[in-house]
Order: C-alpha cells, then structure tokens, then sequence
C-alpha cells in the first residue's frame, strides 16, 4: 500500500511538474533580410506560435508564411506566389532540441548563449540546422534572441536569372521569441 | 519520470494542435494585371500603389509588312491607376479614340478565402465615366444642337472571379453601359453585356488570357460585334507585359464592348495585335511591415 501511495505522489508531481516546464510562445518577431543594394527586401512576421519544454529541451515552432508582411505590397504578393509559394506550403516548421539542456539553469538572469539542433522545414524542404540563441531570463520570462542565415538553394528557392541582382543569395534571419510557462 | 518525460513528446504537438485556431486563408493574385486583356479584371493596385499603364491596340493584321503588323494605325490608351484603400482603387485614363478622357472606380466587395468561413469568389464592382473630347464636326444635317452631356458615356460592371487552384482563374463580368448620344438609330443608348474572361497560368510568370464581352446584337445595331481577345501575361519584377491578338482597337468599356466594329472571325482584316504594359510605383510603404520590427 506504501509504495502505492508513494507512486501515485511521485505521479502527481511528475505532472505538476511538467505542467510547469512547458512554456508557451508569448510574443515574436522573425526579420528576414534578402536584399542587395539594389532591392531593400526585408519583412516581419509576429503570428508564429511555438512551444518549449525546458525539462526536456523540446522545441516546435511553425511560421505562418503568409503573414510576413513587406514594405511593397507588390514584393508580398511575388513572395506569396513565386518564391515561397504559400498556397503549396503554407507553414514554415522547426522541431528540435535544446543541446544539453541538463546545464541550463533557467533561473539565472544572465544571458547566456545556448544551442537549439533540429529539422527546419521550409517552402516543403527539411534540413537539420543547429542555431546559436541568446537566452535571458526574467520574472518568469525566456527571451532567446537568434540571427542566423539560410542559403535560398537549401530550400529550393529558385531566383529567375533576371533578378539576380536583386534577390540576395542567402537570407539574413533574425528572431526575437519571449516565451511565459504554459496555463491551460 | 521517465514517462513522465516521456509523454511531453507527444505534448508538444497536440499543444500545437490544440492552439492553432480555426484559420481562414485570403486567396490573393487572381489575376495578374488590373486588367484581363480590355476589361477590368477583379485585381486593383494595392494600397498606396500607383499603377501606370500604356495600352496599345495596333490596326489590323492585313498587310502586315506594309503597315507593319498594324502599328502604323496604332491607338493608344494612357492610364493611371491607384489604390486607396486595400479595396478601393480610383483610376484616370486617356485614349486616342474620340480622344476621351475616362474614370474609374472599383471596389473589392468580397475576397475569396479558404478555411474558416470561406468565400468562393472575389466580388468587385467597377463604376466608370467617359467622356468623348473630339472637335465636332459640323453637319447640315443634324437636327439638335449637340451639348456636352451628349459626349457622356457610363459603366458599371459587376466583377465575379474565383481562382480554381494556382494555374485557373475564371471571371464573369456583367455590365450596363448608358451612352448618352449614339450615332445609329438602331443602337441602344442602355447595352447590357456579360463578359466573361480567364487566365491559364502556365509557369509562375507566364500565363495564357482571354476574354470575351457578348452584348445582344439588337443593341449593338449593324455593323458592330462582339469584342473577343486572346493573349498571354508575362511578368517579370514590377511589370506585367500582357501581349494579345483582339478585333477591338477600344481600351474603354464603351468603346470595345458598344463600338467594336470588325468580327473577330473575319480573319486578317479585324485580328490586331495589342499590348498592355504596366509598371507600379510605391507611393506610400505599407505601416505595418515598418512597425511591426
């Protein structure tokens, strides 16, 4: 009967627990910046929605890709229709792990830079990246600020040879992601 | 714990799952240009957009080394195009028939959208004015002194497109035009006319048109046919190059849908090459894209 009970507590706070370690994605900023000199192509998206797991190190974030809003109307719709190609694939996705999340101490308040690997799924093409984040932490907040890039060529972004100048061959990401512990 | 850890696996996406809420999806580019060939089509600039565009009709197709595929009787429209609002566009144009100044306005009713609560189709409806300018000619016998409401020519168009896919778009477009004088007395100063246009997308910056404007012929009086254009998009940046062969030499409702007069099917004596050029101009940037960083 003891180690009943004592397993049922050890459930309860396993869930309690768990209940605790997920976080949810609070407020977001993705940049993306593909421009030349000759074309300032940048855009922002606030809509994604992700979820952390910092026992775990768990990590989903999906990007609606419709929603990332030009400064030219024109270049949203050529984003849409003809790189992107939203109707086809209308989510950007990111499944992986926090590396050695057993040495993180999410406690702490000095920012400290952690690695986040995993399959980055864009415009239908899936490849493992492994990015460099900035974690700072406060009053029940995790803020990781990233910036990496992504050649157009991983993901199967053709660019017309007319435009060549214009589109620059690798996108300059930058992200900012504030994430709060997840109530139901 | 260790199914404890565990389960969050599956967590993760049925939490994902559980968040994404019912979504509705705008469908967008239902045409490329503003225009199919001569008629409007359901599209405007967007906001703050300032659209010029050069339309040319050349004459026909006959004695194509002589008259050189028609340019030498080339008729030109000049338009400029803006857009107000996300739905509204007001648009200002000049042709050389009748040397008309025209105007416009249209308006986005409806969006098409998939998902939550969708909608079939994109609804837009154009009103539009023109007025003929040409030094008037005189004539012994007229019996009325002509004044300058007689020049007035009125549109209004009902624009129904819906976007089948990426590659098809179908658009039917009924319309009542009101010309105020017109020079037969078997022409109807009030035509009613149904269009009804398309678009073949073929690869992302190449497309097949066409278009065809169908008006009863004992409102169109003798001598005059129904406007029927075929044609191809081409885009590239902040152009679309729209190429077609048309029996129309009018770039204005009342004059390719109540005055178009060769048949289409007679072959090289009304066949005319035309094209519409366009290029956009960001008058005002978008807010959002520069406050939401």
């Amino acid at each position: 009967m003891k180690t009943l009970y004592s397993f049922v507590i050890i459930c309860v706070c396993v869930l309690v627990v768990s209940a605790q370690d997920i976080y949810k994605l609070k407020s977001s900023k993705i940049n993306f910046f593909a421009g030349t000199p000759l074309e300032d192509i940048d855009a922002n998206n606030t809509k994604t929605t992700s979820f952390l797991n910092i026992k775990t190190g768990e990590i989903t974030i999906s990007i609606p890709n419709k929603e990332f809003v030009f400064k030219r109307s024109l270049m949203q719709e050529h984003f849409n229709e003809n790189y992107m190609e939203t109707a086809k694939y209308p989510k950007s996705e990111f499944k992986g792990k926090i590396k050695d999340i057993e040495s993180i101490d999410f406690t702490k308040t000095e920012p400290i830079t952690i690695v986040v690997e995993g399959m980055l799924t864009v415009h239908g093409i899936a490849k493992e990246r492994s990015i460099e984040v900035t974690l700072k932490n406060n009053a029940q907040l995790i803020e990781g600020v990233s910036k990496f890039v992504i050649p157009l060529s991983d993901h199967n972004i053709n660019r017309p040879q007319i435009l060549w100048e214009k589109i620059a061959e690798n996108v300059q990401v930058s992200a900012t992601f504030t994430y709060e512990p997840y109530k139901k | 714990m260790v199914l404890g850890v565990a389960s969050h696996a599956q967590n993760l996406d049925s939490l994902m799952q559980a968040e994404s809420k019912p979504e509705k999806t705008l469908i967008t580019a239902t045409f490329k240009g503003t225009k199919i060939v001569n008629g409007h089509s359901v599209e405007s600039p967007s906001k703050g957009v300032l659209q010029l565009m050069f339309l040319h009709r050349f004459g026909p197709l006959n004695e194509p080394l002589y008259d050189f595929l028609g340019m030498d009787q080339a008729t030109i429209r000049i338009g400029l195009d803006y857009g107000i609002t996300k739905n509204l566009a007001v648009g200002v144009g000049r042709s050389t028939l009748q040397k008309a100044y025209d105007f416009y306005a249209k308006y986005r009713i409806l969006t098409q959208s998939k998902g939550y609560r969708a909608v079939p189709v994109t609804v837009s409806i154009v009103a539009a004015t023109a007025v003929n300018t040409e030094k008037k000619q005189f004539d012994p016998l007229l019996t009325y002194s002509e004044t300058g409401l007689h020049r007035l020519y009125y549109t209004a168009q009902l624009l129904v497109a819906r976007k089948f896919g990426e590659s098809l778009s179908i658009q039917i477009m009924p319309t009542a035009i009101h010309r105020n004088l017109v020079d037969n007395l078997d022409q109807s100063n009030t035509i009613y006319s149904l269009g009804v246009g398309g678009r073949v997308k073929l690869t992302k910056r190449f497309a097949l048109t066409g278009e065809y404007y169908f008006t009863p012929e004992n409102q169109l009086g003798k001598g005059f046919y129904n406007p029927l254009a075929l044609g191809f998009d081409i885009e590239t940046g902040g152009h679309v190059f729209q190429i077609h062969v048309t029996n129309t030499s009018g770039m204005i409702e009342h004059h390719f849908i109540g005055a178009t007069n060769t048949d289409f099917f007679d072959g090289s004596t009304s066949v005319r090459l035309g094209f519409n050029f366009s290029r956009v101009f960001t008058i005002v940037r978008s807010d959002k894209g520069k406050n939401a960083w």
